[in-house]
């Protein structure tokens, strides 16, 4: 069959969109599709064209079950496994920053114990489906800062900017942390307004060049990545 | 009928990984979609699967639906609808005579109430002529296949065929005319 032909392309993705091309057709045009944009509007307009027909049948309720379901799968419903902490679990960490206090206080002048003192207690990466990791963002939610590292170079359009977003709870706008570099091995500290401890994750959306003016994202969400703590 | 204006907004937060909008959207949406996995798969519990399937795909697909390409209850049914003739081409239909039997399905849409309060689509449909556009239509919110379609029709898999074909090109001319 002759794929460079319009009218065989188009009679292709009518018959995927209708759900009569079967089998190894099938099998074959699907993987054609992930790569083809033609292909890709040719089967967004038959399914426009077509839906219609299916969006007038009588509703039917789902069962509890399958939303339950679904949010096991997603998985929003954590099952909580932290266990009580006692006086003796916390020693450790109150010798330590008992220490940690002392030394700065008695050997650091301000400016530099805040430069020394950043500690990370989230880490997470962003990474891109093909490409893999793009940035590491380290952020120490105590002192409110980030330090961001580009891991490789990210091609953006000339007239675009790459916004970083901190994704806070159900139901909250997104709060802009400001523009990623995206040279690579590029780093960039930043101090943050927002307290960054109410932060669910991290999302990257593409906006004009400067960044969002509503402040909100106003391109695609390419990227988000929820917060992980860098140590249990 | 499901509201895009309500929608697309809620997939614009669920792209942001809201959890609370993905509730509102299943709320909004789920009945409707159950209702097409159900036509094609005939089987309640398939049905549900192929629907919580098709929402895990939205929740994580949810940054490429692009509102300028699809209506957001396009977009949203044919994922469902995908996974649904996905099942039903790997596992049949066997289970569609008993289940029917237990009254678990709602009463069969005929053709014409598939297509009322379709200004566009009604008129081309009736210009296809009865056979084809019964073909068209039942290949969409059945999931048949020619094969099915052949037997359900009791005419020959070749007839049924250029049916198709044909109906999906007029259908095109007079959508676009």
């Amino acid at each position: 069959m002759n794929l460079e032909r319009p009218e065989i392309r188009d009679a292709l993705a009518a018959e995927y969109a209708l759900g009569t091309l079967d089998g190894l057709a099938r099998k074959r045009f699907t993987r054609l599709l992930s790569n083809d944009a033609d292909l890709q509007q040719r089967v967004a307009r038959w399914e426009t064209l077509l839906t219609p027909l299916a969006e007038n049948l009588p509703a039917v309720t789902p069962t509890a079950r399958t939303w339950e379901g679904l949010a096991q799968r997603l998985g929003f419903t954590e099952r909580s496994e932290k266990r009580a902490r006692g006086f003796w679990d916390w020693v450790p960490t109150l010798a330590f920053a008992v220490v940690v206090l002392a030394i700065s206080g008695v050997l650091l002048n301000e400016p530099v114990r805040q430069n020394l003192l950043f500690v990370p207690d989230v880490e997470v990466a962003i990474s891109d489906d093909e490409q893999g990791a793009l940035w590491t963002i380290r952020a120490d939610r105590t002192s409110n800062r980030l330090a961001i590292e580009t891991l490789q170079a990210v091609a953006v359009a000339a007239d675009k900017s790459l916004e970083l977003w901190l994704l806070r709870g159900e139901g909250e706008a997104p709060v802009s942390l400001g523009l990623l570099p995206t040279t690579s091995g590029e780093r960039i500290r930043l101090k943050v307004t927002h307290p960054l401890d109410q932060g669910s994750g991290f999302a990257v959306s593409v906006e004009p060049r400067g960044g969002s003016t509503t402040g909100l994202p106003t391109g695609p969400v390419i990227y988000v990545q929820p917060m992980a703590s860098a140590q249990a | 009928m499901i509201d895009n204006d309500r929608l697309e907004p809620l997939l614009d937060r669920v792209a942001l990984r809201d959890r609370q909008a993905f509730r509102h959207l299943y709320d909004a949406s789920a009945a409707h979609l159950l209702a097409v996995a159900l036509r094609i798969l005939k089987s309640r519990a398939q049905a549900e699967e192929a629907l919580q399937d098709g929402f895990v795909q939205i929740w994580q697909n949810a940054t490429r639906f692009d509102k300028d390409k699809a209506r957001a209850s396009t977009w949203m049914t044919s994922i469902v609808r995908y996974r649904a003739l996905d099942m039903v081409r790997r596992q049949g239909r066997e289970q569609s005579l008993d289940e029917m039997e237990d009254g678990q399905l709602p009463p069969a849409a005929s053709i014409e109430q598939s297509i009322a309060g379709e200004p566009r689509l009604q008129p081309c449909l009736e210009e296809l002529g009865e056979q084809p556009r019964n073909a068209v239509i039942l290949a969409f919110v059945d999931g048949y296949s020619h094969q099915e379609l052949s037997e359900q029709l009791g005419k020959p898999l070749g007839t049924v065929k250029s049916w198709i074909r044909r109906g999906l090109t007029q259908l095109k001319e007079c959508l676009e005319r």
